[in-house]
């Protein structure tokens, strides 16, 4: 019969073949007592896509207990080799950021505080005030009678965390509404 | 004193006594290999790269007969080095010793049975002689281990480590006892930052490293990211313990990226028995037995674990 180390592990716990660090002469009680201190806790590795720019490198996420615990770059994958720009290594912040803002804030013109507001009232204000801008300020032809349909005074300004395909729905909203002036944060 | 020790020790108080033992076995074995180069005959020193392409390691398909002179030079070495650091072993050292002298065994077929894992047959003459099934083990371990690093010296640097991709050594053919995460080379752009975290495998006998992938389990090729999974002390992120719920088998891993630079992998493993401890309450094996990882039998109930 042939025996594999497998094999053999399975028959040292069943006592036949005993061999392990207490027959060369050590005492395990005080790892065991040690180890029994500890706290042990598990965590899954998952390859995502970093979302920041088309480059795409691909990340390790770490997750515990179905939250991420952190994020490197992916080692395995042959353009980034594990590397990140500053962007991609700070991408566990977009979900664990105490600072992350959670709630819809609103300052009033000319005001000075930040105030609470309820998305329905937020998405309803900006409505609004898109509405009446366009309609005041569209330009469907420039000085020469060419068709140009554009809106000059509405600028979008996005942060630096929005992703890939925010930044292409954001794009194409913007363009639909004939607005010309816009930029992210990409580099920041 | 030994800085590199010492920062073990260190690290790990309650493992002292098993570090320093094997820490003296570790350069015992180091001593050995440089002193065993030129006992390998040309045969074993050739890379057949067309082999290696198949995934044919360099051992398999040599007999070991004509390594003999690295073999015999690596147990009669390492006999007195294993007596003085297990002294109660003393009696069964001497007997092996003897029965080699007496040519009452061939060290060649048993450690080639070693190697291939088949236990069932190695070791008849000794345990006929009254020698402890575990000190053979021992001292075959060692003996291999020795001769077989002395050939990566003259090797290992012609393997293809960066595209072995397989989960056992491209030298020797044994499966890893340990994993480690490399350091990152210097970012080719200063507007990058990390990198490294690149897996390497440590072979349990040759202690040759090759590359292998970060998420798949060297001894079932699993990737289920919900399958293979890691578990580690909280406040430790440099050591965790990689487990497949697939085959049961775990492999310790050190992060250099985090923290031991400068600790040999040899010794590092050693300093993470507690995890080794921790997976065997669990029910899972390690993927190669070693003379440090016996941390007790792996009698965990396969209902205790995370899968």
């Amino acid at each position: 019969m042939k025996m594999s180390r497998r094999d053999f592990l399975k028959a040292t716990s069943a006592g036949i073949a005993c061999f392990g660090l207490a027959q060369l002469g050590f005492d395990l009680e005080p790892l065991r007592a040690y180890g029994a201190r500890l706290k042990i806790s598990g965590a899954k590795e998952v390859v995502s896509v970093c979302p920041f720019c088309s480059v795409s490198c691909h990340v390790v996420a770490h997750v515990k207990d179905g939250r991420l615990v952190n994020v490197e770059g992916d080692p395995d994958y042959p353009i980034n080799e594990g590397a990140l720009c500053a962007k991609g290594a700070a991408i566990l912040s977009l979900t664990n950021n105490p600072h992350r803002v959670t709630k819809p804030l609103y300052r009033a013109p000319f005001g000075d505080t930040w105030e609470e507001k309820d998305w329905e009232w937020v998405l309803d204000r900006i409505a609004r005030r898109v509405k009446d801008l366009r309609d005041r300020d569209f330009l469907p032809t420039n000085g020469r009678g060419q068709r140009v349909n554009r809106l000059e005074s509405l600028f979008s300004l996005g942060t630096s965390h929005m992703d890939n395909e925010e930044c292409a729905l954001v794009h194409q909203a913007m363009r639909m509404l004939g607005v010309v002036h816009m930029d992210h944060q990409a580099r920041i | 004193m030994d800085p590199v020790l010492d920062k073990a020790v260190s690290r790990r108080p309650v493992l002292e006594p098993i570090l320093r033992a094997f820490w003296s076995v570790h350069e015992a074995s180091l001593a050995l290999a440089r002193a065993l180069e030129d006992r390998w005959r040309p045969e074993f020193i050739e890379v057949d790269a067309r082999r290696l392409r198949e995934g044919v390691p360099v051992l398999v398909g040599h007999s070991l007969q004509a390594a003999e002179g690295a073999l015999e030079g690596a147990f009669r070495g390492f006999i007195p080095v294993l007596g003085d650091t297990f002294p109660h072993l003393r009696n069964d050292l001497d007997r092996m010793a003897s029965l080699h002298d007496g040519r009452g065994v061939d060290l060649a077929s048993v450690c080639r049975a070693y190697l291939e894992g088949d236990l069932s047959g190695i070791g008849r003459a000794f345990r006929a002689a009254g020698v402890e099934p575990g000190s053979v083990l021992l001292v075959l371990h060692e003996t291999l281990s020795a001769a077989l690093k002395s050939l990566d010296r003259l090797v290992g640097q012609r393997l293809p480590d960066a595209d072995w991709w397989r989960g056992y050594c491209p030298l020797c053919g044994a499966l890893p006892v340990a994993a480690y995460l490399a350091e990152g080379a210097d970012p080719s752009s200063r507007f990058l930052s990390g990198g490294g975290g690149q897996r390497y495998l440590h072979c349990a006998v040759c202690g040759h490293d090759w590359r292998f992938p970060r998420r798949m389990c060297p001894a079932c090729g699993t990737e289920d990211k919900d399958v293979y999974v890691y578990f580690q002390v909280e406040g430790e992120p440099a050591e965790r313990v990689d487990v497949c719920g697939n085959c049961g088998g775990y492999l310790p891993c050190i992060d250099y990226r985090e923290a031991w630079e400068g600790l040999p992998v040899d010794l590092a493993v050693v300093a993470m028995l507690h995890l080794d401890m921790w997976a065997c309450l669990k029910g899972y094996h390690p993927l190669m037995w070693t003379p440090w990882n016996g941390v007790g039998p792996c009698d965990g109930p396969a209902s205790s674990r995370v899968h």
